[in-house]
């Protein structure tokens, strides 16, 4: 007997066509495969285990037995330093006995007894706790927000479904910015992700590490810049690394290859190039220091400068705005490569 | 004659690593509108480029394509949603059920969430939406990837080698499926290299070899016209074959040598056995030869055969991969 796979419709046309879907209705749908996909589970997982590796160092960094030890430590070098100051000067008066050099001097005035703040021994403060999180995390939420970019659009290439895909939606820009839209809210999600359990966790441990009233300790030095846009800058920096993720597969097509390119520039451009050419000048163009730059509003490198007589490093300054810029322009100029290579290539 | 597809002059040449092999050389076809369309040719022939080129997968070097008369890929987004297509084997995200992938698909359309379910039913997938992608068979593959093109309700469905890899049942459910498709007043077309396959479903047909057109029409017409031996052949075992031809020949039948067969054209077999009975040679055996697709394909392409890779190369070696 004769069997087809398809069931007659006896309903209208009307009511079996569909609709079409507008610029944030695929948006909607790639975002909803995105959170359907396992690769975006597993990155929740990783950035939920790292930011609570994070908030346990500061646990243990600040808690009160631990502050109570380096406060006695301490006071030790305090009570010590009058007469480590006597034996420096000694040493010195000895040495320009024997030399018969009264400049001999082994800086023995310059010696100050460091403060608790110089020890890093302060009142654990929320704020500051999360600081340290998000500049020490930024990297990192940045990295996974790229990998995720990366596998979300090389998936599909990989599988072939980007070709079924275009066949139910063929305006390619449309597709691809719907694509690039996701990625980007994928990197704010999971950096926003890290820096709300960051912050959560900071809380907990300046609550749970309060030290009692036997413990004074001063409080921290004030944030020179407001945590809100510490905060906002992390979240950039993911959203722009999501953008590139998704910007190299639409180019490369392939997830492992994205992995390779991103690996091989980290080791070959800005772990060796960077350093060992122009006296090390073109670390003023490496990525790391200007996400830095951009992050906490400023960096520093050092640089070999040579007169005729001799060669010094000297230190060098990026500063914020050109962080931000270069950092922009790199992201944009991957994104136009990325767009153009998608709309012009052939889809297998 | 109303088309559903319309190409003149397509042409498509891909670059791959220093060579340039010409895939689809001027390639001028229409599609009828209403019924199964067969579209077929030898392995790297063209079609499945040609498809992608319809379906804006792939961009033509040069010429013209319509699909409802709208030029494609420029107006593609005009009437995809009237075009339901599987390219070459069914392509879904491998680690998504059925039901996900399906409404992905659906979300890109803005196809309401219970026609998903409805389609599953409709492809007898009802029972397995649930199920991953991945562990899918071949057959269930197919029937997704037909699900996946009715959440459009298309007027246009494009097969390209349907039956790859399916069993007798699932071969046979895919053609029931495409003649069905095509008596409800929708244009199927589906691109095949087995010749015995199309032949059975498809109303009409056009014949692609190096990429080009070489034959297009009804399938009658193609079968009657085509060089190939025509209605009229019958298969004659008799105990004494070169007599027997002599015999025919003298009476002014045409004929060939198969082995201890007569091949002999026309169009009454009777006359035939009649013939030899007067001259005292008695039939053995007598089957009449119908025409099929495969000898007019053959005849069409000077018997370059079905398997071959009739790409051509120009400036570097073949890179095979579309066909």
């Amino acid at each position: 007997m004769s069997e087809t796979l398809v069931s007659p419709d006896s309903r209208p046309r009307t009511e079996r066509r569909p609709k079409g879907t507008s610029f944030a209705g695929l948006v909607g749908v790639e975002l909803r495969r995105l959170w359907w996909r396992r690769l975006t589970k597993a990155a929740v997982v990783a950035v939920v285990l790292f930011t609570g590796a994070m908030v346990y160092n500061a646990y243990t960094a600040s808690a009160p037995e631990r502050l109570a030890q380096q406060l006695d430590d301490f006071r030790t070098m305090t009570q010590q330093a009058p007469q480590m100051l006597e034996e420096c000067k000694k040493q010195e008066a000895m040495e320009r006995d024997r030399s018969g050099d009264p400049a001999v001097d082994f800086g023995c005035d310059q010696q100050q007894t460091p403060t608790l703040e110089d020890m890093g021994l302060v009142l654990p403060v929320a704020d500051v706790i999360t600081e340290g999180i998000a500049k020490v995390g930024a990297l990192l939420l940045a990295f996974v927000a790229l990998l995720l970019g990366a596998s979300f659009v090389g998936a599909e290439f990989s599988t072939g479904s980007m070709g079924t895909w275009l066949t139910f939606a063929p305006r390619r820009l449309q597709v691809a910015s719907s694509k690039l839209t996701a990625a980007a809210l994928a990197g704010a999600g999971i950096a926003l992700l890290g820096l709300v359990l960051g912050n959560l966790g900071a809380r907990m441990v300046a609550v749970v590490n309060r030290p009692g009233d036997d413990l004074v300790l001063p409080d921290p030095a004030q944030l020179t810049d407001p945590l809100a846009l510490l905060g906002l800058r992390v979240v950039a920096l993911a959203v722009g690394a999501g953008l590139i993720g998704a910007a190299l597969a639409l180019l490369l097509r392939h997830t492992a290859a994205i992995i390779g390119v991103v690996l091989g520039y980290a080791v070959v451009v800005e772990g060796i190039a960077v350093q060992s050419f122009l006296q090390g000048r073109l670390q003023r163009w490496s990525v790391l220091h200007n996400i830095e730059a951009f992050v906490e509003k400023g960096s520093t490198y050092f640089a070999e400068s040579c007169t005729d007589a001799r060669c010094e490093y000297t230190q060098h300054t990026i500063t914020y705005t050109q962080g931000w810029v270069f950092l922009l322009g790199v992201v944009v100029a991957i994104v136009a490569v990325g767009l153009v290579a998608f709309r012009r290539r052939d889809v297998s | 004659m109303d088309v559903a597809v319309r190409t003149v002059n397509l042409r498509k040449t891909y670059l791959s690593r220093g060579s340039r092999r010409v895939a689809v050389t001027g390639l001028s076809m229409a599609v009828p509108l209403g019924g199964v369309h067969g579209f077929l040719g030898p392995n790297g022939s063209g079609k499945t480029t040609t498809i992608r080129m319809l379906l804006g997968l792939v961009r033509a070097d040069s010429g013209t394509a319509e699909v409802f008369g709208e030029a494609v890929p420029k107006r593609l987004p005009q009437v995809i949603d009237r075009v339901g297509a599987i390219v070459e084997s069914p392509k879904f995200f491998p680690t998504f059920t059925a039901r996900q992938n399906l409404v992905l698909l659906a979300g890109a359309i803005g196809s309401p969430r219970h026609r998903v379910d409805e389609v599953l039913e409709a492809t007898h997938l009802g029972d397995r939406g649930r199920d991953r992608y991945s562990g899918f068979s071949l057959g269930m593959k197919q029937r997704l990837a037909i699900a996946a093109t009715l959440l459009k309700d298309p007027d246009l469905l494009i097969f390209d080698e349907p039956t790859n890899g399916l069993d007798p049942a699932g071969i046979r459910e895919v053609r029931d499926t495409m003649r069905s498709l095509g008596a409800e007043g929708k244009t199927v077309l589906v691109s095949s290299h087995i010749l015995a396959e199309v032949e059975q479903v498809a109303d009409t047909v056009s014949i692609i070899g190096h990429g080009s057109l070489l034959a297009e029409g009804r399938v009658s017409d193609i079968l009657g016209g085509a060089g190939a031996s025509g209605v009229g052949q019958v298969r004659v075992g008799v105990a004494s074959p070169d007599r027997a031809a002599q015999v025919l020949q003298a009476e002014g039948y045409t004929l060939t040598r198969d082995d201890a067969y007569l091949m002999v054209g026309t169009d009454d077999p009777s006359a035939v056995t009649r013939s030899l009975a007067g001259h005292g040679l008695y039939v053995s055996e007598l089957v009449p030869v119908r025409a099929d697709l495969e000898s007019a394909f053959l005849a069409l392409t000077a018997g370059e055969g079905l398997g071959g890779e009739a790409d051509r190369v120009a400036g570097g070696r073949s890179d095979g991969g579309a066909s």
